[in-house]
């Protein structure tokens, strides 16, 4: 929580003071305190900071009189991307339950629609619910016993892994779940870890009743709470809570022993560490990446959203609400892609390898690839942000003062290249004649390596 | 499916097409927005909850823009606050309303006139720690003594839109298309 306070500041920016906005990795070390899932490596920043400087790039170089001097139309730029993200953001859509137009309003289908709610909700429903409480009574039991009846531990453990497997498949069945799995299913490795994009706590459900998986998440209250502390605590779940900083280390130390033992289950990781509406994939968060020998198993989850929405949107529903909202649908479907094994290639930062994993399971999935960090939905962005849009408009004056006091200084700024973009269209100077083109091919060397990754 | 909660009722609708160039289409799908950004659905988006959208949190102008929309101050934005600011900004606003827009965002205190501390402060934001103080000063100076043609030491709206028609805005100054978002 401490990085919300220091990054808020009201998102102003012009409470920067001293702090050199360069973006070196001094101030990415110092905000690194609670970072095995966070987005401060530097080439993480680049990518979102690259995605809002092409942005204002274009409204600059359309709107502002590329003159030298300040005009005082010259925040209009500024103001109507504000206004124009204020109507409609990427990152709020990633996280917005798609609404369905109500259809049924109508003689012909309204009858038809009713007979079907009452056939979901009156009928399908409480045979469900039965099922379920069934289900879970006898998964109790079983579980109990093999708990606590079995001597031998591995014998135990074979037990009880049986027990969760069955209760995943009574829940899939209480969804009416039809879930198709695609591609090879994986044999149990050394430093295997599959990472998977992340919608629902279902997520979890859906890949266990194929094999047994252990997981890394956020520790939840409630009735789900209760489920990760007695019960999946036999497959070598670990836990940790999204705010508490102290824990990630020690999470990452358990992760790499957990991985190195063939004996126990495959890890499985949801790197979004948020779950998002299954349209979108935000950022992953490069701590699974960075382990070392570690072999990615990508696994694509896409859901159907013919019957149901299977986006949990923890924010606005409860865990229950989810629950019912899934069980008094006509069904769940989905595909489960497993993809080719893949690990960090040679030269490749753990961020590069993230992004490489997130477009393949982006691809697979046919879900839209974000640069967006999901972790925003509970923190502010840092304010380096606002201080990147800061330098950009201020090159220009600043080379304006460079050329006044006619120091030809080749400082050649990171940003020289969005100078030149600015005021492209009357520079006459030889130089941006010339680096331009340089530039515009970087610019396009860039896309099209994050293009094949 | 079955019926979605609050909708707008036709009064409302009209009476914020009175304020607005907005289509009924296009005030309904404010609205939706709207409904969106007013997390604890009372009606009104808190203005800290503009933070929200890290995009907008991320613009230098934020603390200008939002008091662009709370206009009583009162740290809250109601729906009709919240079209009828947008509606500047529709392509189809009067090239007027727009200037208007601008000029609210220089004149802080609200006191109809722009002087040369509040563009200072203007350009502060936009330009953060990059530049020192002086030339900040140097830069404001500049563009003061061009638009203050009487030599008041401040603008009042008639300068200050003199000076925006002189440097020749572009045709889509502040417009933005409402449009193209679905949701």
């Amino acid at each position: 929580m401490n990085r919300s306070s220091g990054g808020s500041g009201g998102g102003n920016g012009n409470n920067s003071g001293s702090k050199s906005p360069s973006p070196g990795s001094m101030e990415i070390s110092q905000e690194d305190t609670w970072s095995l899932f966070l987005p401060t490596n530097s080439s993480e920043i680049d990518e979102i900071s690259k995605l809002i400087e092409e942005k204002l790039l274009k409204k600059l170089n359309k709107q502002v009189n590329p003159s030298k001097k300040f005009n005082l139309s010259d925040v209009s730029p500024f103001l109507s991307d504000g206004v124009e993200v204020l109507v409609d953001d990427e990152f709020t859509k990633c996280f917005t339950s798609p609404e369905i137009g109500a259809w049924n309003w109508n003689i012909y289908l309204y009858p038809a629609w009713l007979l079907g709610a009452f056939i979901r909700y009156g009928i399908l429903f409480p045979l469900r619910l039965t099922c379920l409480i069934f289900g879970c009574l006898a998964f109790a039991v079983a579980f109990t016993m093999s708990s606590t009846l079995v001597k031998n531990e591995a014998k135990k453990k074979t037990y009880q892994r049986k027990c969760i497997s069955f209760l995943c498949i009574v829940f899939i069945m209480s969804w009416s779940g039809v879930i198709k799995y695609h591609g090879v299913r994986p044999r149990r490795k050394k430093n295997q870890i599959f990472v998977a994009n992340h919608t629902t706590v279902m997520d979890f459900v859906v890949l266990q009743s194929q094999f047994n998986h252990a997981s890394v998440g956020q520790k939840h209250k409630g009735i789900i709470g209760f489920i990760q502390d007695k019960i999946l605590n036999c497959v070598g779940c670990l836990w940790f809570d999204r705010a508490e900083s102290k824990d990630r280390l020690l999470v990452a130390q358990q992760i790499s022993k957990h991985i190195a033992d063939e004996s126990k289950d495959p890890l499985l990781i949801f790197p979004e560490g948020v779950c998002v509406n299954n349209q979108y994939c935000v950022m992953f968060k490069k701590g699974a990446f960075e382990l070392p020998n570690a072999i990615i198993y990508p696994v694509a989850i896409k859901y159907n959203t013919l019957f149901v929405d299977a986006f949990w949107n923890s924010k606005k529903q409860s865990f229950i609400r989810h629950m019912f909202n899934l069980m008094t649908s006509w069904a769940l479907v989905c595909d489960v892609w497993y993809l080719e094994p893949t690990t960090i290639r040679e030269g490749e930062t753990p961020t590069q390898f993230a992004n490489r994993v997130k477009a393949m399971i982006a691809r697979k999935a046919g879900i839209i690839n974000v640069p967006w960090d999901g972790y925003l939905k509970y923190f502010r962005p840092s304010s380096r942000f606002s201080e990147h849009k800061q330098k950009i408009f201020a090159s220009r004056f600043k080379r304006k003062i460079e050329e006044s006091n006619s120091v030809h200084d080749d400082l050649s700024l990171s940003h020289s290249n969005s100078i030149d973009d600015i005021s492209q269209e009357t520079e006459n100077d030889k130089n941006s004649v010339n680096t331009t083109p340089i530039d515009t091919n970087n610019i396009k060397q860039r896309k099209s390596t994050t293009a094949t990754d | 499916m079955g019926v979605s909660r609050s909708t707008l009722r036709t009064e409302e609708i009209e009476e914020i097409q009175d304020v607005s160039v907005f289509s009924q289409r296009e005030i309904k799908k404010l609205y939706k927005r709207f409904k969106r950004l007013d997390k604890e659905e009372k009606g009104s988006i808190n203005v800290e909850d503009f933070n929200q959208i890290p995009e907008l949190s991320m613009n230098p102008l934020l603390p200008r823009i939002i008091s662009l929309f709370d206009s009583n101050r009162d740290g809250q934005v109601n729906f009709k606050q919240f079209a009828k600011t947008l509606s500047c900004f529709h392509p189809n606003a009067d090239q007027h309303d727009k200037i208007k827009t601008l000029f609210k965002i220089y004149d802080i205190n609200n006191d109809g006139f722009v002087t040369r501390d509040e563009i200072e402060k203007i350009l502060k934001m936009m330009v953060g720690s990059n530049l020192t103080k002086e030339q900040i000063s140097d830069i404001v100076d500049e563009t003061l003594n061009e638009a203050d043609i009487h030599n008041k030491g401040k603008l009042d709206y008639d300068d200050f839109f003199k000076s925006i028609e002189k440097i020749g805005c572009g045709q889509n100054m502040l417009s933005i298309s409402f449009y193209s978002f679905d949701m």
